[in-house]
């Protein structure tokens, strides 16, 4: 017989609760890897039978990590119905079991994993709808991070109004907050997206490439569709801590007209910083 | 380290208190706490910087918090988890909590983690293996581990020793704390068929820093540590037996699913004082047909989106 050691006994105990299958398979497997029996490893004295303990580890396992993905992902549940969000739910667990000591990362490859398993549209038949469940599900995992990333809360926000001069001679210093999450899409989500939240009518989003833009600001999230530039530009911003800077390297890079774009910049600066996009330093 | 034999390690008895839970965030921001203290689940506040940590921080200034960790795995034969433990300090500086605690159990190997509170081998070689990683914890936290005692609902044929005595072991042998959970006592002595009167009594009280109180779920041959109901009257027993043997710990009621609202909790938690006065409040415990998840965790997913 072979020695029951801890490493032993935890890497079966282990495979019982995380293996596919039934509660019989998944002892089997077991037991064939380890070279063991059930009933030599786990004491029988006592109302329950062995299989009944471990079905408390066994089924437990996967009810329970269920339950964060529906708290993870509740939009996406409420859109694909229980029954379909559950079998890819379950099916992601399976593949994706959690390495981390925290459950915020255990939907973290969610969208991911919808977009690798969906649906093959037949050929000849435009049905991009079976990309929409993805990138709902992107989109509120971004808004998940954007809850919990560093924000702009405990700063001291400087609230006056941007001169102009100040951009054109470069003494414009602005920050990105961490908790912006910067997203390209292939369907405009936000009106989709709030609806399903709030329950309300809805029609499925026509493909068409977006880009959205969330964050949060005094502990509310903000999530607003964008414009490409807008996109870029929010993202060059992160690599710069003055915004003639940003614009500069936006324009160089993507042959636009820096002159464009810093009246453009103008404009949107009041609705970034309303957003908690982007924060101008003092 | 030397072994500490003050009453609690010399720690505070804090009084009572409560799991701080999102479902209550808002009532907190504009209510006083009502509570001596809080628990707060670690693992939820690492890398948080958002209304949860605001939150925590806003309670922070009234009252005591401690840190409740699920994830720590001090019995996994994986080696252990030094980004974890780091990031576990830091939250520790960040908070200033009066200890750290998290159960004796383990909570995955070979790298992976099943977010359950798995039951240990209860013999020599495992003693040595938890001892050991007890140690280098204390070390690196520079501060006593609390170590609490899950709801177990199978045991090992290789244990040779009782749990009670494999805690009273490594209490001796690290001088780490113990949280004596005593619903999980009742349940584990439910499943197991040991007595946890006798558990109790046996324990090294002086190591006792805190206690647990909640209520299980009855699925017939087995009691499941559900922490969704109120605290049964063979609980709050048992309870009293443990105050009595420890002249007075912290005590936390632990209510994880189907969290009550605010002020229901708090009547719940100070039928404690009602208890040490020797009035057991009549409660049965919850039968269910259906089997419970034990060991809920999905309340530590914040719902920005239910
Ligand atoms: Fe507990």
């Amino acid at each position: 017989m072979v020695k029951q050691d801890t490493v032993l006994l935890q890497n079966w105990l282990r495979t019982v609760v995380m293996a596919l299958g039934f509660l019989n398979q998944k002892i089997g497997l077991a037991n064939h890897l380890y070279q063991v029996h059930e009933n030599d490893v786990v004491s029988n004295e006592g109302n329950a039978s062995v299989h009944a303990r471990l079905n408390v580890y066994s089924s437990g396992y996967m009810a329970r990590l269920l339950d964060c993905m529906y708290a993870d992902y509740a939009i996406s549940k409420k859109f694909m119905g229980d029954e379909l969000f559950d079998s890819f739910a379950k099916a992601y667990l399976m593949y994706h079991p959690s390495t981390s000591f925290t459950l915020y990362d255990l939907g973290k490859a969610f969208p991911d994993f919808l977009d690798r398993t969906k649906p093959q549209p037949e050929e000849g038949i435009d049905n991009n709808h079976f990309d929409i469940p993805a990138t709902l599900a992107r989109v509120e995992r971004a808004r998940q991070v954007a809850m919990r990333a560093p924000g702009i809360e405990n700063d001291i926000v400087n609230t006056n109004q941007v001169d102009i001069q100040d951009m054109l001679f470069g003494t414009l210093n602005i920050s990105v907050p961490e908790c912006l999450q910067l997203l390209e899409l292939d369907f405009p989500m936000k009106r989709f997206f709030e609806a399903v939240y709030r329950e309300e009518e809805y029609e499925l989003p026509s493909s068409q490439k977006t880009y959205m833009a969330i964050s949060r600001k005094n502990y509310r999230l903000v999530l607003e569709e964008i414009t490409e530039t807008q996109y870029l530009l929010l993202n060059e911003c992160r690599k710069h801590t003055n915004l003639y800077d940003a614009i500069s390297a936006l324009s160089a890079d993507h042959n636009i007209s820096s002159a464009e774009l810093l009246a453009d910049a103008f404009l949107w600066m009041p609705f970034f910083r309303k957003c908690g996009f982007i924060q101008v330093i003092s | 380290m030397s072994i500490n034999t003050k009453l609690r390690l010399g720690l505070p008895n804090l009084g009572l208190g409560v799991g701080l839970r999102n479902k209550h965030f808002n009532y907190l921001l504009n209510n006083p706490a009502g509570v001596d203290w809080f628990e707060i689940i670690s693992e939820n506040f690492m890398d948080d910087f958002g209304f949860a940590s605001h939150v925590l921080m806003h309670v922070r200034k009234q009252v005591p918090v401690v840190m409740h960790g699920v994830s720590l795995s001090v019995g996994s034969t994986d080696p252990l988890n030094y980004t974890y433990l780091q990031k576990l300090k830091e939250l520790a500086e960040r908070v200033e909590p009066e200890w750290i605690s998290d159960h004796l159990c383990w909570t995955g190997v070979a790298y992976t983690n099943t977010h359950d509170l798995l039951p240990m081998p209860m013999n020599e070689e495992s003693l040595n293996h938890v001892a050991e990683r007890v140690l280098k914890i204390q070390d690196f936290l520079k501060r006593p581990l609390i170590l609490e005692n899950p709801s177990t609902y199978l045991q090992f044929k290789v244990s040779t020793m009782p749990e009670w005595e494999f805690l009273s072991a490594l209490a001796k042998e690290t001088g780490c704390g113990l949280l004596l959970d005593v619903n999980n006592v009742f349940v584990s002595a439910h499943n197991h068929g040991f007595d946890a009167v006798k558990y109790i009594d046996s324990l090294p009280y002086e190591h006792i820093v805190q206690m647990h109180i909640a209520g299980p779920t009855d699925c017939g041959a087995l009691l499941v540590d559900t922490h969704d109901q109120p605290v049964p009257s063979e609980v709050w027993k048992l309870y009293r037996q443990a105050q009595q043997l420890t002249g007075g710990v912290s005590t936390l009621l632990e209510w994880d699913a189907k969290i009550p609202e605010y002020p229901e909790l708090l009547e719940e938690l100070f039928k404690a004082r009602e208890v040490l006065k020797g009035n057991i409040p009549d409660t049965g415990i919850y039968r269910s047909p259906n089997m419970p998840v034990s060991n809920p965790v999905d309340f530590q997913l914040q719902a920005s989106n239910g």
